[in-house]
Parts: C-alpha cells; sequence; structure tokens
C-alpha cells in the first residue's frame, strides 16, 4: 500500500463503503421481496449506485497513485447500456404470464 | 486462522478443479442430453484449468516479454487457448447431436429410447 | 540392353490404371492396351533368356528407406524366368482369347483392368528378391483374383465364391505371413539370396517346424490343397478367361511356386515329406476321384487342376531333386494344356450356351477344329504318349517306383500313382467322348454351336502345338528352359533325360496300366451315370465343402455376436459411466503404487500466499457448480446460468494467475457458448417437476440408488484429478522448452506476446491443423443441421406464447414477421446492439492488431467480432438480419484456411519451409516505424476462419426456428385441409 494523501486515502474509503453498502442493499432486496416485478428494481440499486461507486474510488485511486485511467467510465456506460433493456424485456415477459403481482394487473396491455 | 495459513493458492485451485470435475463427471453420468451437454461443458472447463496449472502458478508474472522481471510458463498457455475454442465448437457439435437424436427418436434421453421401452433387435 | 526389371511390374499396373479409364465397351482399345503390355513384357523376358541361361542372375535394387535396410528388390533366376514367361505368354493369349469371349454387354474396362492388375501382381511374387514384398504381391493377387471372380457381381453364386476365395486364400496369406516372418528371423534377413543361402541353418532351427507349418498353410490354401480345395470349384463361377488365367495357370501355382522357391531352404527333412507328400497325395486321390462325376465341364477342369496341383505338390515333397525337376515340368506342362481346356470349355460354353455334359454330345460335327484341339489337350492331360504330360508323368512314376523311403510308403506310392493315373484318364475321357462324341443332341441346346471366330480359337491352337512339339520334341526343346528353370531350386542338376522313349521299363508298364484302367473305369461309369446314378461323387459328394465353410463362418458370427452382447452394451449412459469407471481404474493404478500419501504431503515448490478474495471465489464457482448440478434436470435455464457464472470464475482464475490471453478467450467463448446452450434449449421437451415425483416408488428408489453410484463415481473423479493437480503444482519443474521460446520470440518471432507468438510462428503448424479442425466442426453442425426438421411437438410455439389468447392487442414482436423488429419495446435494444456492431468490430482490429505483443490475437478477436454478430441476430431475429447482411460463414472460413495456408505456402516461393516467417520494418509517413510479422497475414487467417465457424455454428441452430415455423405453418394449412 502505497502512501497517500489521507484526504485521497478517506474520500476512496467512503465511496468504496458506499459502494458495498448499496451492494449489500441490492442483494438483501433480491432475497427479500416476495414479488417479482419488487424483486426486479432491486439490483438496479445494486448496479447504478454500488458498481458505481466502487468504479470512482477504483479511478481515484489509481490517478492518486499516478496511473490514471478511465476506462472503468466503459464499464459504466455498458452496465448503463444493458441493464435497463434487460430489465425491461424481463418486465414485459412477467406481464404478459400475468406473473401474480401485489399490485394487480392492468386491464389493456 | 491457523487452518487458513495451511490454505494456500495451490490448495484452492486444486480443490476447485477437483471440485468442478466431481459436477461436470456427475452431470455427463446423467440420462438426459442437457445435462449431459452441460457436464461435458464443465468437465471441460476443469480440464482446461488442469492442463494450464500444470504450468505451475505464477503471480503477476505474465507471458508478455518487457512486463516484469520473470514470465509464466507459455507453452501450457498456448496449447490451453486452442483448446478452449475447439471446445466451444464440440460442445456446438454435441448440441447438434442431441437435437437430432431428440428429433428422430422422439425423446432426450441418451439411450435413444425412454428407459424400460424395448431395444431395437440387434444389427 | 534390355529394359529394367520394374518395368515387368510397374507396366501392368501401369496399363490397368489407363484400361480403368477407358470407356465402356471399348472391347478393342482395352483388349489392344492389354495384348500390347503382356506381349512386350514377355518378349522382354523372352530376350534376357541367354544371360539367364548361362547362370546369371539378374538383380535389381530400388532403394525405399536406405536408413532402415528396406529396398524394393527385384530378382530373376532361371525358376523366376520360366514363371514370368508363363504369367505374361498366357496372360498375352489369355487377352486375345477375352476381347472375343467377354459379351458387348460386360463392361470391359473393369475386367482389363483387374487382369492387368493381377498381371502386375503375380509378375511381382514370381520376381520378388524379398520375401516382404513377396508377401505384399502374394496378398494383391488374392486381393484381383476376388475382384475377378466377382466380376459378375449380379450373380450370387459369383460373390459367394469370390468371398470364400478372399477368405480362404486370405487367412492363408496372414499364416504366410507369419511363417516369413519366423523365416527371416532364423536366417538373419529377409533378402531371398540371404535366405536361399542358409537352408541347413534354417532345417536345423528349433523354430523350423511352427515355421514349416504357418508357410504350408499359406502354400496350401494358394494351391487348393487338401483339406483347403474347396475353394476352387466355387470360383469358377469367374468369367472363363478368368478362371483360363488365374485357376490354372497363374495364381494357383502360386502356391507351388513358393514351394518350389523355398524347397533349397526348407525340404530334406521329414516333417517336409509327410506334409507335403501326404497333403499332395490326398489331394490327388481326392481331385481325381471327384472330377470323374461332375456334371459341369469347368467343374470337372477344376477338380482335375486340383488333382494336378496335388501331384505337383507330390514331387515336391518326396525330397528329391529328380522329382523336384518333374515338378517344375509338370508345372509348365500343366499350364500349357489346362489353360487351353478352359479356353475350350469357354468356347464351348459361349457358342451352346451351356456347360452341361449331361446335356452336350456330339458337338464335333458343328466344331471340329475346335473338337480336335479340345482332344489333343485332354489326351495331354491324361498322359498319352507323345504329348507333354505324358513326359511329366513318366518321371512321376519312374520317381514314385525308386524312391527309397519306409517300406509302407515305398509299395503305397506306385499304387497311389497308378490309381490316380486311372482317375485322369477316365476324366479326360468323359470331358472328350461325352461331349464331342456321340448323339447328337444340339437341338436341345440354347444355341446353335458353330466354329468360333479364328482368333478365338488362336489361343487354344497355339497352346496346344506347344504341347504336341514339347511332347514329341522335349530334348530339342524344352530341355534347355527345364535345366535353367530346375537349376535355382535343386541346386545340382541330376542326370536326367527327356527323350520320349526309354524302353519297356516300369514307368511304361504302369503308364499303359493307367490308360487301359483309365478307359475300363470309365466305360464302367459311363451307363449308370447316363441313367442319372452317380450324379454326386460316391463317399466324398456328401461333404459339401462349401456348406462346411459357410455353416463355420456362420458360427463364428454367432459367438462374437454373443461376445458381444455378453460384455458390451448399446446404452450410451452405460458406455459413458464404463468409459469413467475404465480411467478411473486406469489412474488408480500407477496411484496405488505410488502411494497417495507421498503425493499428498506436496513439493518442494514455493506456494502462492494465501488471498481470501480468491478463496471468496472460489466459493461462489464451486457453489455454482453445485447449483448448475442441482438445477440441471427441471430448471435448465438457471442451471445453463449458474453454469456461465462457473465459466467466470474460471476467466478469473486465468487472469489471476498470469495468463491474460487465456482469460479474454475464455470469457468470450463463454458469452457464445451461453448463446448456442440456449439456442439448442428451446428444442429440448419440458421436464415437469410433478411428473417426476408422481412416477411409482420403485422407480424413484432404483433412480436414486443410481444417482448415489454416479455421485460416488463423480467424487473419485473429482478427487483423483484434485490430488493429481496438488501434486504437480506443489513440484517444482525445470521448464523444459519454455525456454527456448521465451528467448527467441522477439529476436526471432518479432513479437513480445509469447503464447501468440508461438500460436502463430513457432507452433503455427499445430494452429493450422486446429483452425482445420474448427472448420470442421463447424460444416459438420451446419450440414447435419441443414435438412433437419425438428420435432413436431417443439416446432410450435413456445407454451409461452401459446398461453396468450389468440385476439390480443399486443406489442410483442411477431418473431416470424419480415419487418424490422426495432420497434416498441425493442427500439431501444435495437438501436443500442446495432450502433455496438461497428464498435465491437473496432475493438476486435485492436485487440487483433495488438496480439503479437500484448494480450490479444487471432483467436480472440474473431470471437469478439463473431459476438457482435450474433447479438444482431438475437435482438433482430434471424431472417430480418439475414436479408440486409449477408454474411454467408462458409466463406470466412474457406477464405480464414486459404489465408492461413497461403501464408505458410508463400515462404516456399522464397525457397524456405513451410509457415517460416519473417519480419518486416516499414516505415510509414504518419504513423511511424512499423514492424510487420509475417505471421499477422496468418494471424488473419485464423481470425476469419474463428469468425466464421462461431457464425456457422450458431446460425445453423438459428435456422431451426425459422424451419420450424415452417414445419408449423405446413401442419396448420394440412389440418386446415382435413377440416374442410
Amino acid at each position: 500500500m502505497t502512501e497517500l494523501n489521507p484526504w485521497i486515502d478517506g474520500l476512496v474509503a467512503l465511496l468504496l463503503l458506499i459502494g458495498a453498502f448499496f451492494l449489500l442493499v441490492g442483494a438483501l432486496g433480491m432475497l427479500r421481496f416476495r414479488d417479482f416485478f419488487q424483486r426486479l428494481h432491486a439490483p438496479t440499486k445494486a448496479s447504478t449506485l454500488g458498481v458505481g461507486g466502487v468504479l470512482i474510488a477504483s479511478m481515484l485511486y489509481s490517478a492518486a497513485t499516478g496511473r490514471l485511467a478511465i476506462h472503468e467510465l466503459l464499464i459504466t456506460l455498458f452496465i448503463f447500456i444493458t441493464a435497463p433493456v434487460s430489465a425491461n424485456l424481463l418486465a414485459k415477459a412477467a406481464l404478459h404470464l400475468k406473473l401474480p403481482s401485489k399490485a394487480g394487473h392492468p386491464e389493456r396491455d | 486462522m491457523s487452518l487458513l495459513a495451511n490454505v494456500s493458492m495451490e490448495f484452492l485451485v486444486a480443490t476447485g478443479i477437483g471440485w468442478v470435475t466431481a459436477c461436470g463427471v456427475y452431470l455427463m453420468l446423467r440420462g438426459r442430453s442437457f445435462p449431459v451437454v452441460l457436464g461435458l461443458t464443465l468437465l471441460g472447463y476443469a480440464v482446461n484449468i488442469f492442463i494450464f496449472v500444470m504450468g505451475r502458478l505464477w503471480s503477476g508474472a505474465p507471458p508478455i516479454l518487457g512486463q516484469g522481471a520473470v514470465q509464466a510458463d507459455p507453452l501450457p498457455q498456448a496449447l490451453v487457448l486452442t483448446a478452449i475454442v475447439i471446445g466451444f465448437a464440440t460442445t456446438g457439435f454435441v448440441i447438434e447431436l442431441a437435437l437430432r437424436s431428440r428429433a428422430e427418436a422422439g425423446t432426450d434421453h441418451v439411450d435413444g429410447r425412454e428407459p424400460g421401452e424395448r431395444p431395437e433387435r440387434d444389427a | 540392353m534390355h529394359l529394367p526389371l520394374i518395368t515387368l511390374v510397374a507396366l501392368p499396373f501401369a496399363g490397368s490404371l489407363i484400361a480403368a479409364l477407358l470407356p465402356t465397351n471399348a472391347r478393342n482399345a482395352e483388349s489392344t492396351l492389354a495384348g500390347v503390355i503382356a506381349l512386350l513384357c514377355a518378349v522382354q523376358v523372352a530376350l534376357l533368356f541367354p544371360d539367364i541361361a548361362a547362370g546369371q542372375v539378374i538383380r535389381q535394387d530400388i532403394p525405399w528407406l536406405p536408413s532402415l535396410g528396406l529396398n524394393f528388390v527385384l530378382r530373376m533366376d532361371g525358376f523366376a524366368w520360366m514363371f514370368s514367361m508363363l504369367v505374361l505368354g498366357i496372360g498375352a493369349l489369355v487377352v486375345l482369347y477375352a476381347r472375343y469371349y467377354m459379351s458387348p454387354a460386360d463392361p470391359v474396362p473393369r475386367f482389363f483392368a483387374f487382369l492387368l492388375a493381377f498381371m502386375g501382381a503375380m509378375s511381382g511374387v514370381v520376381l520378388s528378391g524379398n520375401l516382404f514384398q513377396m508377401v505384399l504381391f502374394w496378398e494383391l493377387t488374392s486381393l484381383f483374383s476376388f475382384l475377378l471372380i466377382g466380376y459378375w457381381h449380379h450373380r450370387k453364386d459369383a460373390r459367394r465364391g469370390a468371398r470364400m476365395a478372399l477368405t480362404v486364400t486370405g487367412a492363408g496369406g496372414l499364416c504366410l505371413v507369419a511363417g516369413v516372418v519366423l523365416l527371416g528371423h532364423i536366417a538373419g534377413s529377409y533378402d531371398l539370396d540371404v535366405v536361399l543361402a542358409a537352408g541347413d541353418a534354417v532345417r536345423a532351427h528349433p523354430l523350423y517346424r511352427p515355421m514349416l507349418v504357418l508357410v504350408l498353410l499359406g502354400a496350401f490354401t494358394k494351391s487348393a490343397q487338401f483339406p483347403f480345395q474347396f475353394w476352387l470349384p466355387n470360383a469358377m463361377a469367374a468369367p472363363t478367361p478368368v478362371s483360363a488365367y488365374l485357376h490354372s495357370a497363374t495364381m494357383v501355382k502360386a502356391g507351388v511356386f513358393l514351394l518350389a522357391r523355398l524347397w533349397p531352404v526348407l525340404a530334406g527333412t521329414d516333417e517336409w515329406f509327410w506334409l507335403v507328400t501326404g497333403a499332395g497325395l490326398a489331394t490327388l486321390l481326392v481331385g481325381g476321384f471327384a472330377a470323374i462325376f461332375q456334371n459341369d465341364l469347368k467343374g470337372l477342369l477344376a477338380y482335375s487342376t486340383i488333382s494336378h496341383l496335388g501331384l505337383i505338390t507330390t514331387l515336391l515333397g518326396l525330397n528329391s531333386p529328380l522329382a523336384a525337376v518333374a515338378a517344375v515340368f509338370h508345372i509348365l506342362n500343366h499350364a500349357t494344356f489346362k489353360a487351353s481346356l478352359f479356353m475350350a470349355v469357354g468356347v464351348i460354353d459361349h457358342e451352346t450356351g451351356t456347360r452341361d455334359i449331361r446335356r452336350l454330345s456330339g458337338l464335333a460335327r458343328y466344331m471340329p477344329v475346335t473338337a480336335t484341339l479340345a482332344t489333343v489337350a485332354a489326351a495331354a492331360m491324361a498322359g498319352v504318349p507323345l504329348l507333354n504330360g505324358f513326359i511329366s508323368k513318366e518321371m512321376f512314376f519312374s520317381e514314385a517306383v525308386f524312391l527309397a523311403a519306409s517300406p509302407g510308403i515305398d509299395r503305397a506310392l506306385p499304387v497311389v500313382a497308378v490309381v490316380a493315373g486311372m482317375f485322369s484318364v477316365a476324366y479326360s475321357l468323359r470331358f472328350t467322348v461325352e461331349v464331342f462324341l456321340g448323339r447328337d443332341k444340339c437341338g436341345a441346346l440354347p444355341r446353335q454351336p458353330h466354329e468360333p471366330p479364328r482368333w478365338m480359337r488362336a489361343p487354344i491352337s497355339v497352346l496346344v502345338l506347344a504341347c504336341l512339339v514339347v511332347g514329341t520334341l522335349p530334348q530339342w526343346s524344352i530341355q534347355r528352359i527345364l535345366e535353367t528353370a530346375a537349376r535355382p531350386v535343386v541346386g545340382v542338376l541330376p542326370d536326367f533325360d527327356l527323350a520320349v522313349w526309354h524302353g519297356f521299363n516300369l514307368p511304361l508298364w504302369m503308364s499303359l496300366l493307367s490308360l487301359v484302367g483309365g478307359i475300363a473305369l470309365f466305360f464302367a461309369l459311363r451307363s449308370p451315370m447316363r441313367r442319372g446314378h452317380l450324379a454326386k461323387a460316391p463317399l466324398i459328394g456328401r461333404i459339401n465343402g462349401k456348406r462346411v465353410f459357410r455353416s463355420l463362418l456362420a458360427r463364428l458370427t454367432l459367438a462374437g455376436r454373443h461376445t458381444r452382447r455378453l460384455f458390451g452394451t448399446r446404452r450410451l449412459q452405460m458406455q459413458l459411466m464404463l468409459l469413467v469407471l475404465v480411467t478411473l481404474v486406469a489412474a488408480a493404478v500407477p496411484l496405488r503404487r505410488l502411494g497417495s500419501e507421498a503425493l499428498l504431503a506436496g513439493g518442494d515448490r514455493a506456494m502462492l500466499e494465501f488471498s481470501p478474495m480468491f478463496a471468496l471465489m472460489w466459493l461462489v464457482g464451486a457453489g455454482a457448480a453445485i447449483g448448475a448440478v442441482w438445477q440441471a434436470k427441471y430448471h435448465r435455464l438457471t442451471a445453463l446460468a449458474l453454469m456461465s457464472v462457473a465459466g467466470l470464475v474460471t476467466v478469473i482464475t486465468f487472469a489471476w494467475f498470469s495468463a491474460p490471453d487465456l482469460a479474454l478467450t475464455q470469457l468470450s467463448v463463454e458469452a457464445v457458448t451461453t448463446v448456442l446452450i440456449m439456442l439448442g434449449l428451446r428444442w429440448l421437451p419440458k421436464r415437469l417437476e410433478d411428473v417426476g415425483r408422481s412416477q411409482p416408488l420403485r422407480v424413484r428408489a432404483r433412480a436414486r440408488v443410481r444417482r448415489g453410484r454416479d455421485l460416488s463415481i463423480a467424487l473419485c473423479a473429482g478427487a483423483g484429478l484434485a490430488l493429481l493437480s496438488w501434486a504437480m503444482m506443489t513440484r517444482s519443474f525445470p521448464q523444459s522448452i519454455s525456454p527456448f521460446f521465451l528467448e527467441r520470440a522477439l529476436p526471432e518471432g518479432g513479437g513480445r506476446n509469447v503464447v501468440n507468438v508461438m500460436l502463430v510462428d513457432f507452433r503455427g503448424f499445430d494452429t493450422l491443423g486446429e483452425i482445420t479442425v474448427l472448420g470442421v466442426v463447424a460444416l459438420t453442425v451446419y450440414a447435419l443441421l441443414r435438412r433437419f426438421r425438428p420435432a413436431p411437438e417443439s416446432a410450435g410455439l413456445p407454451p409461452q406464447q401459446q398461453a396468450l389468447p389468440a385476439d390480443l392487442v399486443t406489442d410483442l414482436v411477431d418473431p416470424y414477421s419480415d419487418e424490422d423488429p426495432a420497434r416498441g419495446y425493442l427500439m431501444v435494444p435495437a438501436v443500442l446492439i446495432r450502433l455496438v456492431l461497428p464498435l465491437a468490430a473496432m475493438i476486435a482490429v485492436y485487440l487483433f492488431m495488438r496480439g503479437h505483443n500484448e494480450p490479444g490475437g487471432g483467436f480472440v478477436a474473431g470471437l469478439v467480432l463473431s459476438t457482435a454478430f450474433i447479438v444482431q441476430y438475437v435482438v433482430s431475429g434471424t431472417q430480418w438480419v439475414e436479408a440486409h447482411m449477408d454474411l454467408r460463414p462458409q466463406r470466412w472460413i474457406a477464405f480464414g484456411l486459404l489465408t492461413a495456408t497461403a501464408t505458410g505456402l508463400g515462404s516456399f516461393a522464397l525457397g524456405y519451409p513451410f509457415l517460416t516467417t519473417h519480419t518486416a520494418h516499414v516505415s510509414l509517413p504518419l504513423i511511424g516505424d512499423l514492424h510487420v510479422a509475417s505471421a499477422l497475414f496468418y494471424d488473419i487467417g485464423v481470425f476469419l476462419l474463428v469468425v466464421g465457424a462461431t457464425l456457422l455454428i450458431l446460425t445453423a441452430l438459428g435456422h431451426q426456428s425459422v424451419r420450424g415455423r415452417r414445419v408449423r405453418d405446413n401442419e396448420e394449412d394440412e389440418r386446415k385441409e382435413g377440416a374442410h
């Protein structure tokens, strides 16, 4: 572990903790929710704030140790492309299969 | 923690290989074609790792000249690379066989007939 | 001078190839070609006579594998000279005869091609100077005889006869191989000169007896000696020219040729006497006796051939030089008259349409010249004086009388000889008198007989003339040839006199006795046979050799099938289990010997530090694998997803332990494999968990036992592999050839990524093979799925779509329409994915270009690009994509292979070995210095092929959906029509 400015060190740690927290929240949501549509939106927390926090921490750390790396941004970009699309398709399929939902089903599709 | 101190990376990798092999072999011995396909693929992963670690485990020593003082053994890596790609092709082939067997025999059992049915006459 | 000996063998084979290519009814061209070749070779051999007669042995060595001492040796001494003349001379005559015999409906190229090939093979047997080489040509003669016997393959007797001949002579050939191996081992070399000089050493060796038995088995099966004589009469289903050439003059003589050739080495012992003379005498009697009662002319001649071969064998077995000379003489004589007799029978068959003696009579009126010729030849066969058969019979009789052996044999042999002589007179009389003389029954024949064409009769005339000349003027015509031929066999020639008249001695009385006795026998049997009794030979007629043979074969096949059913299984599940079990046992045996404790203790290599992150990842991977196993039966999509998690863990393992290239490849393969298995999953039947649970208890208990057994096998396999990898990883290993690659990658290969340099440069030939395999597998998958109709119940819509009411207004995209599916909710993914395609292509090219110096390369780049294409298919559907992008993956595969091979061949053009690379240093204006290795183009080939192969496999599976829809549509249409 190289010597870092204590401010940078603390910021990186804070971002990691935030990211880990949202990942935990997302995982807990997946386990605890009993309705498919509720379960569907739990991982979105994990994949945005959770992964985002970890990635920003990683970029900050590498910038501080001298190797500026911005390809973590690409990872975020790809996640932003794929996660909403897959969620949309899953919801569409669930609607058509008329999976049980606490909110009830719309009459017309 | 003392128990963990005895556990090294080699131990983890070896048990990992054994575990995945066991899963792959178990699936391969099943009677339906889909588990057999999965089992073959899992077995393929385990064997690829097995051949790869024959070059022994190296940390932080990729076989690229100019990055670091030591390089890992490149020979098993070259062997496994083509093995991975050909393994994929043969997975495709096995799936195709499963499909045709399903269509022609009417069942997805690997024997070509449901258990309990009479076999065809010996040719 | 003269042409080298190799032409005598090579020219007929070359002629055979040319003959096979000529059109079907070019009888003249074919026979001219064959005749010219045969005559040319015969003249060649004849021109060699002065040298051979002077005692020279002409030898030609063609080096083949000099380091192993294996040469192709051709050797002609007097005996081989005589046999070559026989093979080539009679071959030329048979070709002329066959030109007229073969009907216009017969496919002539096949016939002459096989005949010429046989001629070449027989010359090879006769001229070989190396025992193994001789055996090779021996087997070739068996093969071509099989093909020629089965020439009229629409006839069942021809097929059966050919099969029987091949089985018997082939089995004999196997024994001969074993015998020759032993002989070469005893004599110290397989070269014929060495073997012939090692006679005493061979006879005194302890392995002499088994070797003798094996060699004799080979010779006896070929020459149809007792008890193997049954195949020759069944081979008479061949066309008559084939019978005249192969089964009287040349192929069956190969066995006695071998006996005579090896006479200096093997003969002289008691074993030889008893075995060879015993078999010969038995054959002599059995053949002669059976010949009398045959009703088919060719059958009569076949048994007569068997009998005469027995005679030759007996002479060779008598351990007397004079008898051996008589044997050589009789080989010559028998070939001459028997070939002419067969040809005469062929003429009769051709002209009258039948070969049955009972139906033929009085033919002399219609074909007087042929009748005369045939009668003379038959008289030679019987041993009538003034013909060649008489002289060799006399020599036989005198040997039988003057033999000094054990008292029983002393008395018995002359008696047997006389009896055999009587038999031969009897059947020769039957041949001539019954067919040519007697009442005119020609009205009842299928065809009206008349004389054959002049050129068809010419070969018979030539041969009969030879019989006459040799018979009347032996000393002038044949003495010198016989001496030349017999000298290599016996070594020192005994004194013998070929005069026709030796005075009133015992052999002459024996000849007269057999003549008279034979005539009496014939007339005694004539009336009963005319009346229909004695249709089969008494005593031995009951034993049907063909039936015995076939029942033996049937029993062998049944035993084999029984054993297979006992020890094998047709169930794949069982076979897989046996496979795994056998592997376990094979691996456990050395483990037991080494001791698992030693392996478990670990070696002395410094181990890597423990990393908790890796341990966590390990847990995830193991859990995913277990989950996949658990869910595989009923929740298959889940199992697939879990398996890809296991795959991703292997990616991280590769990356962790310094294999970036492998990690990249595994990652891209992972993605494609998942899509692949999902495509396949679509077509499998639904597995319902409650159906499984509702099965009777007994079935479930048995399933549980089976699962327990499989589990234990799997755990053993896993434990074994884990133990092995642990043992290997903990021991240090001097990197055997890797330092070579590591040192030379940059200076010689021009790249810093050693793995990539190895793949496309150092081990480029391996990679060529591997991408070929890839292409082949992809093409196989494509070919096997091309005309494939999926199962009808899977061809319907998936149950999820079936669950919808038919009149539902929905924005669900119809997967089978041709419109752009990027509508409604699919617009976002479609647009994004379509934007990704050029991006992915750029990334693929980037990975490709940097592969030589950084992780990347052709394989990874190809997989990335094909993934981009596959994703288009996933989002937009097969039909839309193919309507807009004509991908044609087969062409990618072809171009890939071409590029890779052309790169390799390019180095040929510059004088270097295949796949030598060259690094060029190019300096471009804006970009700067570039180091371009020619392996770049090789990698382009790899890249193209990987894209093509991946696309082909996946699109082949994807097209099933399109076909499924067509099946469904057809079924709906049929149902609608049926309802009307």
